[in-house]
C-alpha cells in the first residue's frame, strides 16, 4: 500500500464497521490513507454494480465492510 | 449553601430516579424516557456502562455490541456511548445523567419521595470538550487504570474508555494530582476548571430503581491458591480485559510474569462460590469461563489447551447447551469436574501447579501456563450502606430483598429493584428485569405516562418545538461547507484553507469556510442564520464522526426550517485527521475526496419524512398463563385496554399445576390473586376456548381474528384492533417418553400432585430413584433450567414427610443456579443421593420380577449400580406449547433452534421481536421460573406501554420504494430481505412491466431500511430512500473510482 495512486473504497455499514473506523480513530490507530470510507445502511445495500462501477471507474479495489 | 432542586419538574411525581448507570440502570431509564416519565440516572463513576463496558464479547453470540440493538429507535442499549439515546449530542430528552454523583438522603413514600444528592466535580466541562487529549498528555501523574483491571497505568487527566457517555475527559484530583495546572494551560476549549466545587442537589421523584449491579469477588484471602502471589494466577476481569480488543495487550492474551502468550491455560470455576462462605451459585460463571477458553482458541490459536475444572455445567439458557457443546467438541475444551484443591508455582517458569482428585478419587497434579480465577459476584460495596439510607432489606447474602412473586420490588413501596443487585444474573435477564423494574413504575405513575413527550419523527430525539419546513425542492442548490478546526485537532493536520479552496471548486457549492468549533452553540447558531437567510439549502459539515454529531447538526439544520436530510457531516476527524497523523499530503488530498463525496450525495439528497401514526390504545395478549395475566394487568393498571387470549377452558396456565415452590411460598393464592384481578379488571376482556387464526397490520394498528369455540354453542369469530401484541403462549412439561407407561414411573410434575394428593402413597415410598434430564427421543437437547430446582423441591418434600426413604438423584449436571443452590445444599443436609451419568453411560431401567431397578454407572466407583426403585419420577424436558410454530408464522415471527420464540436479540433484547410492536415474554421465549415469567411479562408491558401512551408514531423515512413499471414479479426481494417484508400483490393502478398483474409493494411501516432488496433487485426497481444508486455511486460528480474529480459536472 505504498503507491500513492492506489484508490480503495470501503462501504461501511453504519452500526458496525463504520463505528468501528470510528473507535480506530477515537484511539488514533493510524492506517494507510488510500481508502475512503462511504457509509451504507447495511452490506446488504451493495450492489454487484456499485462494485463494478467503481472499478469501472478507477478504482484498484472494493472493501464491503458491515 | 442551599440546595439548587434539578430542573424544575413539570410533575415532581413523573420524575423516576435510577440509581446505578450500567446497562441495567440505562435499559431502565430508557424505557421509562419513552413512556414519557423523567429519569434521572446517578452514577457514582465518571462514566455509564458498568461491568458490560469492560467486556469485550458476550457469549454465546461472541458479539462485540457494537453492532447489535442500535436501530435508531434506541432499543438495547449496550456500551454506554453506542446506544443512540445516551449520545451526549443526541441524548434522550427525558434522561438526564448525574456522573460521580451519590445518594445521601432519601425522605418520603411511593409517588413523592425527596432524595438528596452530591456530585463531585469532574474539573472539565462536558459540553465544551472536544476529547482532544491534550490534558493526559501533557499530565504528569500516572495512576493504576482501574478500566483495565490496574494491570496498566493511566493519566490522573483521563477518559475511562474512548467511547465513554459523557463522552469527555475526567480529572482525578487528590492525594496524588499536585496541581500544576498544565492541563488548564493546554485545553484548547477552556473547558478544564479545576476550582470546581462538589454540588448539593435535591430531586423530587415518583419512584426509585435500585440497578447497583455487582462486585467481582477478590480472590485474595484464598491463601492455598496464591491469588496476588503469583503473577500468572488472574482473576476473571483480568482475563476479559486481556481477551479485550480495547485491553491492554489489544486482546492477544500475554502472560503477566514474562509478556509470553500461555500454551496452556486453566479455568477454576465457582472461586467465591458455593462454598462455605458463600452458599449460592453465581450463575454466569459457568459460561463465562467457556467464553473465555473459546477466546483462548480463537486468539491464540487452537493448540492451546484449555481446561476447565468445573463441578457442573450450568448452561441454562437458549443456545447455552449449543454453547457448551461447541466448546467441547469443535475448541476441544476440556471440563474436569471437580474443584481444585491448591496451586503451587514453579518459581523457575512462574507456571502454575494445579493439585485435584480425579473422578475416580486419585489425588493428581497436572502444569498450566496460566490459570484464571472464575471468581463469583458479590453484592455491591455500596449496597448495605445504600440500603441503610433507603430502608430496605438485604437477603442474608447481601443482596436486595426481593419476594418470589414480587421480584423487582424492594421491602420499601416505590423503591425497585433490577439486574444482579439483586441475585446474581447475565446481562439479558438483567435487561428483563429493567424493563421489567420501569414497567412496575409505570404501573405506578400510570396516570403520569406522556407527562413528557417527545418525537422521533426525525433521525434526532427532539420534544416538537420545531418550526414549519421550508420547501426547497424549487430553489437550485446553494451548498455550504463548513470545516471543523476542532480547536487545532484537525487544523493543525490538515490545511482546511486549501480544502476549503477545493471545496469551493465542487458544483453548487456557495460556500465554503472555516469554523473553530462546528459543535458550539455560537457555530451552530452562525449556521442556523446561514440557513434561515435562504443563504443555503444543502449544507456539508467537515467536522467529527456522525455517530456522535450527526444529530446535533442535523437537529440545528431542522431548527433553521431545512429537512435534515439536506446535511451531510464528513468525518474528518475520526477517520482522517487523526489516523493519518504522518502523511499529510495523503491526508488532505483523502479529505478533499471525503469533501466531494458528501457534496455530491448532499446534492442528490431529496427530504426525507416519517408518516405519522396513531397508536390504538390496547393491546393483544396471546396466552393467559402467569405471564399474560401478569403483562395484562400491568398494561391495563397503566389505563390502556388489553384483549387477553386463552385457548384452554381457564386462566392459570401451568400455575394451575403448581402447588407449591421451593421457597416456600404459596402459587396457588398467586393464581386466585391473578385471575380475580383479570377478571375484576374492566379494562381487561378475557377470552378463554379462543384462538388467535389470523393477526395483520403494523406497530400502532395490529388486526387479529380471534376464534372461539364455547362448550356449548356455536363457535364464534371476532376481529380486534390493537396497538401491540404479546405473546405469552407459554411452555409445557412433556410427556412423551416410553418408561412413562411403566407404572413405577412418573413425571416430576405428576410427583408434585401425588405429594400434594396422596400423601398416604408418599408414606409407602421406600426408595425413590429420580432421573433428570430426560426428553423424549430423537428430540434435541437443552436445559430445561427449572427441572433442577424442581427435583430438590419434592425431594426435601419427600424427606419432610418420610425421612427413612432413600432418594437418590441421579443426573448429569445440577442446575440450581442463584440462590438456588441452597435448595441443593438442603437436599444432601437430608440425606438425598447424587449419581452423576454422563451421555457415553445413561441410565437403564432393569425389571427383575416385581422390583424395578435403575441401573446407572457410578463414576466414583467405576462401576455399575442397581438402584432399586418403588417410584422414578423423571424431569422430562420443558418444551414450547403447541401450535408454537403455527403461531410463529400468523406472526411472522422466528424460532429458536429449540423451538422456543426468538427475540430480536439473546442478550439485549429478550423482550422484543424484530418485528415493531410484538414482544415476547415467559416460557414462550425460554423454560422459566414463576418469578422469572412475571420480570419478563412486566418487561413486555414496559415495552408496550411507550408505544400505548404516546400521541403519535413515527413511521417510514429511510425505507426500500419500489417503482412499479420497472417491476417484473422475480419475487427476489421476498427471498432476499432478512426480515420478510416485500411482497408480490395485485394492488389497484400498480402493474409490473408490461403491464403485468402484481407488483412487489414493501410495506413502509415495516421496513427495517438494510436496503438488501435493492442491492439485489435485478430490473433496479427498488431504490433505498437516501441512500439512491446515484448517492451511493455519485456519476454526477464523477464517481468515486478516482482521487481527484475526474471533471467537474455543472
Amino acid at each position: 500500500m505504498d503507491s500513492p495512486q492506489l484508490h480503495i473504497i470501503a462501504y461501511c455499514c453504519e452500526h458496525c464497521a463504520y463505528a468501528a473506523a470510528d473507535l480506530a480513530g477515537g484511539l488514533r490507530m493510524q492506517y494507510p490513507p488510500e481508502v475512503k470510507i462511504v457509509q451504507i445502511p447495511c452490506t446488504g445495500r451493495i450492489d454487484v454494480l456499485t462494485v463494478l462501477r467503481a472499478i469501472e471507474d478507477g478504482a484498484d479495489g472494493v472493501m464491503a465492510a458491515g | 449553601m442551599a440546595n439548587p432542586t434539578l430542573t424544575p419538574t413539570r410533575s415532581a411525581v413523573s420524575t423516576v430516579m435510577v440509581v446505578g448507570g450500567g446497562i441495567g440502570g440505562m435499559r431502565a431509564a430508557l424505557d421509562l424516557a419513552d413512556a414519557g416519565l423523567k429519569a434521572v440516572v446517578v452514577e457514582q463513576s465518571s462514566c455509564l456502562g458498568g461491568r458490560v463496558a469492560q467486556l469485550g464479547y458476550m457469549f454465546p453470540q461472541h458479539d462485540c455490541v457494537l453492532c447489535r440493538g442500535t436501530p435508531d429507535h434506541g432499543y438495547g442499549c449496550t456500551r454506554p456511548s453506542i446506544s443512540p439515546a445516551y449520545i451526549q449530542q443526541n441524548q434522550h430528552p427525558n434522561i438526564e445523567i448525574l456522573t460521580n454523583a451519590h445518594v445521601v438522603d432519601v425522605v418520603g413514600q411511593a409517588g413523592d419521595f425527596t432524595i438528596s444528592l452530591r456530585q463531585e466535580p469532574r474539573y472539565v466541562d462536558v459540553a465544551r470538550c472536544i476529547n482532544c487529549g491534550r490534558c493526559a498528555e501533557v499530565c504528569p501523574v500516572d495512576l493504576p487504570d482501574g478500566y483495565q483491571q490496574n494491570m496498566v497505568t493511566r493519566k490522573a487527566a483521563h477518559k475511562v474508555t474512548a467511547r465513554a457517555a459523557p463522552d469527555a475527559y475526567t480529572i482525578e484530583r487528590g492525594a496524588y494530582c499536585d496541581e500544576c495546572g498544565k492541563c488548564v494551560e493546554v485545553c484548547p476549549s477552556g473547558a478544564i476548571d479545576l476550582d470546581a466545587q462538589p454540588r448539593l442537589l435535591t430531586i423530587q421523584a415518583g419512584a426509585i430503581i435500585l440497578a447497583l449491579g455487582f462486585d467481582v469477588y477478590d480472590p485474595t484471602g484464598l491463601e492455598e491458591l496464591g491469588y496476588g502471589r503469583y503473577p500468572n494466577l488472574l482473576h476473571a476481569m483480568q482475563y476479559e480485559r486481556l481477551a479485550s480488543r480495547s485491553g491492554p495487550t489489544e486482546g492477544i492474551i500475554a502472560r503477566p510474569s514474562d509478556g509470553r502468550n500461555p500454551q496452556s491455560i486453566a479455568w477454576l470455576q465457582c472461586i467465591g462460590s458455593r462454598d462455605q462462605q458463600h452458599s449460592y451459585c453465581s450463575s454466569i460463571c459457568c459460561m463465562y469461563g467457556t467464553k473465555e477458553a473459546m477466546l483462548a482458541k480463537q486468539r491464540l490459536g487452537k493448540d492451546v489447551a484449555c481446561t476447565v475444572f468445573i463441578m457442573d455445567e450450568r448452561a441454562f439458557n437458549k443456545e447455552y447447551s449449543t454453547y457448551f457443546a461447541r466448546a467441547r467438541d469443535q475448541y476441544h475444551i476440556r471440563y474436569v469436574h471437580c474443584r481444585v484443591s491448591a496451586i503451587h508455582e514453579d518459581p523457575a517458569t512462574h507456571d502454575l501447579i494445579l493439585h485435584y482428585a480425579t473422578a475416580d478419587g486419585n489425588l493428581t497434579e497436572e502444569r498450566f501456563e496460566a490459570v484464571v480465577l472464575a471468581t463469583g459476584l458479590r453484592p455491591p460495596a455500596s449496597a448495605r450502606h445504600l440500603a441503610d439510607l433507603l430502608d430496605i432489606e438485604l437477603n442474608q447474602h447481601g443482596f436486595c430483598q426481593t419476594d418470589k412473586f414480587t421480584p423487582l420490588q424492594t421491602s420499601r413501596p416505590g423503591v425497585f429493584v433490577c439486574g444482579a443487585f439483586s441475585s446474581p444474573k447475565e446481562i439479558a435477564e438483567t435487561i428483563i428485569d429493567a424493563s421489567g423494574a420501569a414497567g412496575e413504575v409505570m404501573r405506578l405513575l400510570g396516570d403520569h405516562l406522556n407527562s413528557y413527550p417527545f418525537t422521533r419523527e426525525w433521525p434526532f430525539l427532539s420534544v416538537n418545538d420545531l418550526p414549519r419546513e421550508q420547501d426547497v425542492s424549487a430553489a437550485s442548490p446553494r451548498i455550504g461547507v463548513f470545516t471543523c478546526s476542532c480547536g487545532g485537532t484537525i487544523g493543525t493536520v490538515l490545511d482546511l484553507e486549501q480544502l476549503n479552496q477545493r471545496a469551493r471548486q465542487l458544483p453548487d457549492v456557495t460556500l465554503a469556510e472555516t469554523v473553530e468549533y462546528a459543535c458550539f452553540p455560537e457555530t451552530l447558531e452562525h449556521i442556523q442564520a446561514r440557513i434561515e437567510t435562504g443563504e443555503l439549502n444543502r449544507v456539508v459539515i467537515a467536522a467529527c464522526s456522525n455517530r456522535t454529531h450527526e444529530a446535533l447538526f442535523q437537529r440545528r439544520a431542522r431548527m433553521a426550517g431545512l429537512n435534515p436530510y439536506l446535511l451531510e457531516v464528513v468525518n474528518l476527524r475520526e477517520q482522517c485527521s487523526q489516523v493519518h497523523l504522518d502523511q499529510p499530503e495523503l491526508a488532505n488530498r483523502k479529505a478533499a475526496e471525503l469533501v466531494r463525496i458528501a457534496v455530491g450525495r448532499v446534492r442528490a439528497s431529496v427530504p426525507v419524512h416519517k408518516n405519522k401514526h396513531r397508536c390504538h390504545p390496547s393491546a393483544l395478549i396471546i396466552g393467559g398463563g402467569v405471564t399474560g395475566m401478569t403483562a395484562a394487568l400491568a398494561i391495563a393498571d397503566s389505563g390502556y385496554d388489553v384483549h387477553l387470549v386463552e385457548r384452554s377452558e381457564m386462566l392459570g396456565g401451568n400455575l394451575l399445576n403448581l402447588y407449591y415452590v421451593a421457597e416456600g411460598y404459596n402459587p396457588q393464592r398467586l393464581l386466585r390473586d391473578l385471575v380475580n384481578r383479570v377478571r375484576a379488571h374492566q379494562r381487561i376482556t378475557t377470552y378463554t376456548r379462543t384462538e388467535v387464526v389470523r393477526h395483520w397490520g403494523h406497530v400502532g394498528y395490529f388486526r387479529a381474528v380471534l376464534r372461539s369455540t364455547p362448550l356449548a354453542g356455536d363457535m364464534t369469530e371476532t376481529q380486534i384492533e390493537h396497538g401491540v401484541t404479546i405473546v405469552a403462549t407459554g411452555a409445557r412439561e412433556t410427556t412423551d417418553h416410553p418408561w412413562l407407561a411403566l407404572p413405577q414411573v412418573i413425571t416430576q410434575r405428576e410427583l408434585e400432585e401425588m405429594i400434594i394428593h396422596q400423601p398416604e402413597a408418599i408414606m409407602r415410598l421406600q426408595d425413590v430413584v429420580m432421573l433428570q434430564c430426560m426428553r423424549p427421543p430423537g428430540t434435541m437437547e437443552y436445559c430445561s433450567r427449572v427441572c433442577c430446582t424442581n427435583a430438590m423441591k419434592n425431594a426435601i418434600r419427600l424427606k419432610l414427610f418420610k425421612p427413612d426413604c432413600r432418594i437418590t438423584v441421579v443426573y448429569k449436571n445440577i442446575v440450581t443456579y442463584g440462590f438456588r443452590e441452597e435448595f441443593y445444599t438442603q437436599a444432601r443436609q437430608h440425606g438425598v443421593i447424587f449419581v452423576r451419568y454422563t451421555d457415553d453411560r445413561p441410565p437403564t431401567l432393569v425389571q427383575d420380577g416385581e422390583r424395578l431397578h435403575v441401573r446407572v454407572r457410578d463414576p466414583a466407583l467405576d462401576r455399575w449400580l442397581d438402584l432399586p426403585a418403588d417410584l422414578v419420577p423423571m424431569s422430562m424436558a420443558v418444551a414450547p406449547s403447541e401450535g408454537t410454530r403455527a403461531l410463529a408464522q400468523m406472526l411472522r415471527v422466528p424460532l429458536s433452534s429449540e423451538g422456543f420464540f426468538e427475540e430480536a436479540q439473546i442478550k439485549l433484547r429478550p423482550m422484543d421481536f424484530m418485528r415493531e410492536g410484538i414482544f415476547l415474554a415467559g416460557m414462550a421465549h425460554y423454560p422459566k421460573f414463576v418469578e422469572e415469567s412475571i420480570s419478563h411479562a412486566l418487561a413486555a408491558a414496559a415495552r408496550a406501554l411507550p408505544l400505548l401512551s404516546q400521541q403519535s408514531l413515527y413511521l417510514g423515512g429511510i425505507v426500500a420504494q419500489v417503482d412499479p413499471a420497472r417491476c417484473v414479479g422475480c419475487l427476489t426481494c421476498t427471498r432476499t430481505c432478512p426480515f420478510a417484508i416485500p411482497q408480490v400483490i395485485q394492488q389497484e393502478d400498480r402493474h409490473g412491466v408490461g403491464g403485468l398483474g402484481g407488483a412487489a409493494f414493501i410495506d413502509p411501516t415495516e421496513c427495517q431500511g438494510c436496503g438488501t432488496c435493492t442491492g439485489e433487485c435485478p430490473a433496479n426497481a427498488i431504490q433505498l430512500v437516501n441512500y439512491t444508486d446515484e448517492q451511493i455511486m455519485l456519476h454526477a460528480i464523477g464517481g468515486l473510482g478516482s482521487w481527484l474529480p475526474a471533471e467537474v459536472v455543472t
